[in-house]
Parts: structure tokens; C-alpha cells; sequence
């Protein structure tokens, strides 16, 4: 699956005096197997961006495109884009509504067309994807845990078989083994499944982490699309429009300036301790 | 006694099962707590060890169901001291969206004051010294949806400054929020907490939010797993791993390079500790 977002720009309140311009002529593709990251401060367009990907919103200009159609087009199957692209909003646990988990993740399936017996299938394999065993099939998700019921919420999108899955901060509000438990999902679904996984992100350390792309949203349009090493050399740029590099870069910026000799583009931990490993011991080593 | 006390707090809730059986849950199981007037205190803990729970009995959105919570010298547990309490202790959520209710900023910030029927110029001055307190004073006309997440949440602080209360506390107020904006949130709370004496008792997920506290309780499963220092709390890593947390990124990585056998003391969590001591060791 290939998807391509041509010239796109999108106004809000087109002919009022409010009118706004959130997303000013951005140009993007998206293939099957990425582990795209984006990142902006509040209001950079990040989330009206991926509203787009799906068609929840229509650009007031421009043009998407999926595999070379044009998904707002009056021939072109949008409801079926719609369970290829899945969205996870902000919160999705919020969204949880049936008496229990089995039923709640089925709801998808059974409204994209599947029978009974196949929505449940596709339900129990999504829910085994995200670790939910059979025993809570039945429980009210109610009674689970906030990474829990994030997780079934997931299951949920995951359930309609999609190519693409767009989370927008899908681990605000949890606890580190839970963001964690997300993410090694994520990073599955993306290696093994070819799923294109697109994430919107708050935690630069996240981000350096796992997005192998790192998107940089600024005023409506994308600042940096580059792989995240490259993207977080640019820190003035990114600390003017209201982000941060990783926590890591700024320590190992500071011993760089305290005259220890250390590489200063390292945005994950495992980097930085063989980079001070190699500069400490090999110093001393050299001593002898 | 200090500001917020809980003696030997439990609080059970009831859900039910699927054959309508009433289930008792344990959210909090014997807490004691004891927060000095002007301390910055941070509660850490995974989802579901009982914080959010521990915070809503600090201005009486729950009542034990056994043992006390007093709150500057008044009982929760008594009906009388509601709206006292809540006067005393303010609470800030951590959707900034929940809990705005005015269109303009300064709408925002009187509303709580308001309710207290204070006068009006005593209001107005309430209104700006709280604005002024979270650095929100140019925007006071503004409109509130047009505001950041920290902005918003800097007014939602404001909103209860002006209820002039002893105590703040936030139950993950920068969940949602880009790296600005949690800067600005965290900045707010410590001025006021220097500069105002407010005593700010902070739940987060983010470790490094937590290394200039005074004090740091830790919770799981209901109870109080270890409290102290940073340095003492952070010192413990595994105990921390073990309850579902991890330790600012300065702690870490001294911890790694201590594993590897590179030389450094014990629970270092301050960045100019940390670059001191590898430069001492470069220099050797």
C-alpha cells in the first residue's frame, strides 16, 4: 500500500473571519512497512494531518491518493479505505462502549460485512495480537486495567485487518511497561505484519527510540522528514517551533562541553553508553 | 502534623461480576502519609496502584472507607468540611479540556472564586495575581480553545490560585502535553511552590519530573512501596523495574555504565553530578 499526500492543504472555517489554514501545501508518501513517528507542538497540524489519511477530512486542496487513487473520488470505495487505514484517536479506551471485550472488538468487523463466526475470528486473532487472552473475552472491559483496555480498544482497529494504523499519542496516561507493551506491539505489527504504522508523539525519547522516520510538523507544514538521527542535529530549529531533542543529547551535549570528547549526535541510550564506555576506557587503556 | 495526612487509609469500591456478584476492590490499603506545609511532593506508581484514588480523597471527591484523611486540621470523613476542604485543596486533571468552563481566560480563572462569593475587586485581584503566578497575564482576555495544552492547563492552576488554597494537587497534568508545554507547567508549580509556599502534591509518569521533589512516595498495589529523597528513591532501581517504573535518564545511564564497570557512586540523578564525575574520570 502506497500512500500519497499531493499538495494538500486544509483550511478551517473556509469565508469566515476565523478562516485558518492548518495545513499549508504538505507533500507525503507513506509505504507499507514504515514505522513513520510525527512530532509538533500543540497546534502544528499534526492532527488534522492524519485526518487526511484516511478521509475523515477533505482537503481544501490538493489530492490523497491510495495506490494511485484518488480516495475522494465518487468511484472509489471510501468505506473500504476507511478498515485499510485504521485510527486510533487520543484516548481510544474512551471510545470502548459494549457489555464485553469480545463483542466490543467484533463491532468493526461485523460492520465492515463479515459474518458472525468470521468477525469473531478476526476478534480473537486481533486480541491475541495485543496479549488479551481468551479468559477476559467476556469481561465487561470496564474492569481493565488503563494499558489494558487501551490494548482491546487497539484490538479493536486491529480487528478490521487494516494496511495502515494511525495512532494519535497512543501511550498518553500510561505507565512505562504499558507505553512500553505498546510499542513492542507497534514495532511487531510493522516488522512482521508489513503494516505501515504511523504514530503521533509528544516524547522525543519515544521517538528516537522507535520511528525508524521521523516527520516534523511546524505551522501546517512538514519542517523535517528525514530518519530521527538526522532530524534531532537540528536542535535550534526544533527547540524554536517548541520541541525538544531527546533528554540523552542534551547530557551528552553538556560532557562535550565540559571538555570530554563524546559524539553529540546520540539520541538513545545504548548509543550514549558505548560512546562514554569507548571515550573512558579507551582513554585509559591508552594511559597504559 | 502536617498539611495532608492519611491515617491507615483504606478505600474499597464495587464492581460486579458477570453473574451480578458484588466484587470488592481494594484501591487503597492501609495508607500513611504525612505532607509538610510548602513541601513539593510526587507520587509515582503504575496504572492502577491506587494514585488517582489516593488524590481524589485529598479534597473529598471519595471518603475512606476506613481510617482518616485530614486536610490543614479538617477530617474528610465529616460532610460539614466539604466545600472547606475543597478551598483548601485544589485539584488539577489531566485533560485540560475537562475542566475549563468559561469561553475567556479570565472567566476561567475568577469561576472558582466566584463560587466562593468573594467580592468582585477582590476577585479582580485574585485574578491577577493567579494569572500573573502561571505567566498566563497577556493572555487573560484571550479565548480559552485557542489556547495550548500547557497554556490551558497553566489557566486551569491560575483557576485555583485564586481560590488562594493551601495545597495543589495534579494527577498527571502534563500527560497530554508537548515537551513546551510540560516545561511550562512543571516551572509554574515549583515558582509557586518556592516563591508562594504553596504545598504541591504531583502524580506523574515522568520520572524526571520528580528529581527536584522533596519528597517521593511511591504506591503500589494500594500501599506506599518506599518514600524519601530522590536520591534515595532513585537509588533503587530495581525495586523501582520491579514496580513497573524507571528512573530519570541520568540514573540510568550511571547505572548502565556502573554495570559495564566504569566507576561512579551510588543513585546519581542530577545532570552537573553526573557530568562531573565523568570528566573526573576522563581526567584520571
Amino acid at each position: 500500500m502506497v500512500l500519497e499526500l499531493k499538495n494538500i492543504q486544509y483550511k478551517y472555517n473556509v469565508g469566515m473571519s476565523s478562516e485558518i489554514e492548518a495545513i499549508k501545501d504538505v507533500n507525503l508518501v507513506i509505504k507499507s512497512g514504515e514505522f513513520v513517528g510525527i512530532i509538533g507542538h500543540t497546534g502544528s497540524g499534526k492532527s488534522t494531518l492524519i485526518q487526511h489519511f484516511n478521509g475523515l477530512l477533505k482537503p481544501t486542496g490538493g489530492e490523497v491518493l491510495c495506490d494511485g487513487e484518488d480516495i475522494f473520488d465518487k468511484k472509489y470505495d471510501i468505506r473500504r479505505h476507511r478498515c485499510n487505514v485504521g485510527m486510533v484517536f487520543q484516548y481510544p479506551e474512551h471510545q470502548l462502549f459494549e457489555s464485553s471485550i469480545i463483542e466490543d472488538v467484533c463491532f468493526g468487523p461485523l460492520n465492515k460485512g463479515l459474518s458472525k463466526d468470521d468477525a469473531y475470528k478476526a476478534a480473537k486473532k486481533a486480541l491475541s495480537l495485543v496479549g488479551i487472552t481468551e479468559d477476559l473475552y467476556e469481561k465487561s472491559p470496564f474492569e481493565l486495567s488503563g494499558g489494558q483496555k487501551r490494548r482491546v480498544a487497539i484490538a479493536g482497529v486491529l480487528a478490521m485487518d487494516p494496511e495502515m494504523l494511525i495512532l494519535d499519542e497512543p501511550t498518553a496516561g500510561l505507565d512505562p511497561v504499558g507505553r512500553d507493551a505498546i510499542y513492542k506491539l507497534l514495532t511487531e505489527l510493522c516488522a512482521e505484519k508489513g503494516i505501515a504504522v504511523v504514530v503521533v508523539s509528544h516524547s522525543m525519547e519515544d521517538m528516537a527510540k522507535y520511528a525508524k522516520r521521523l516527520i516534523v510538523m511546524y505551522r501546517g507544514t512538514v519542517l523535517f522528514d528525514d530518519v530521527p538521527n538526522e532530524v534531532f542535529k537540528h536542535r535550534d530549529e526544533l527547540e524554536k517551533c517548541g520541541l525538544t531533542v531527546p533528554k540523552i543529547s542534551y547530557i551528552m551535549d553538556k560532557i562535550m562541553q565540559a571538555g570530554v570528547p563524546v559524539r553529540t549526535d546520540i539520541i538513545n541510550m545504548e548509543d550514549a553508553k558505548e560512546e562514554l564506555i569507548r571515550v573512558l576506557t579507551g582513554f585509559k587503556n591508552y594511559g597504559k | 502534623m502536617g498539611i495532608v495526612q492519611t491515617l491507615n487509609l483504606v478505600y474499597d469500591y464495587i464492581t460486579r461480576d458477570e453473574y451480578d456478584n458484588e466484587i470488592k476492590i481494594r484501591a487503597i490499603d492501609g495508607l500513611d502519609i504525612d505532607v509538610e506545609k510548602g513541601q513539593f511532593i510526587v507520587v509515582l506508581g503504575r496504572n492502577g496502584s491506587g494514585k488517582s484514588s489516593f488524590a481524589k480523597h485529598l479534597n473529598a471527591l471519595l471518603r475512606p472507607t476506613s481510617g482518616t484523611v485530614v486536610i490543614n486540621g479538617l477530617d474528610t470523613s465529616d460532610k460539614k468540611n466539604k466545600w472547606s476542604i475543597r478551598q483548601e485543596a485544589g485539584m488539577v486533571f489531566q485533560n485540560p479540556d475537562n475542566q475549563l468552563v468559561s469561553q475567556i481566560v479570565e472567566d476561567d480563572v475568577a469561576f472558582g472564586a466566584e463560587n466562593l462569593a468573594v467580592p468582585t475587586d477582590e476577585i479582580r485581584y485574585r485574578v491577577n495575581k493567579a494569572l500573573l503566578s502561571v505567566n498566563m497575564t497577556d493572555y487573560r482576555m484571550r479565548a480559552v480553545n485557542n489556547l495550548s495544552g500547557g497554556q490551558k492547563q497553566r489557566v486551569a492552576i491560575a483557576g485555583i490560585m485564586a481560590m488562594e488554597p493551601e495545597c495543589i494537587i495534579l494527577d498527571e497534568p502534563t500527560a497530554m502535553l508537548d515537551p513546551v508545554g510540560r516545561r511550562e507547567v512543571i516551572e509554574s508549580l515549583r515558582k509557586l511552590n518556592l516563591e508562594k509556599g504553596i504545598t504541591v502534591i504531583l502524580i506523574t509518569h515522568h520520572m524526571d519530573e520528580a528529581i527536584n521533589a522533596d519528597n517521593i512516595f511511591v504506591m503500589d498495589k494500594g500501599k506506599i512501596l518506599i518514600s524519601g529523597k530522590p536520591s534515595k528513591i532513585f537509588a533503587n532501581i530495581e525495586l523501582l523495574k520491579e514496580a513497573g517504573l524507571e528512573v530519570p535518564v541520568v540514573t540510568e545511564l550511571a547505572y548502565e555504565l556502573k554495570k559495564e564497570g566504569i566507576e561512579l557512586p551510588e543513585g546519581l540523578i542530577y545532570e552537573d553530578e553526573l557530568i562531573e564525575e565523568v570528566v573526573k574520570l576522563y581526567k584520571r
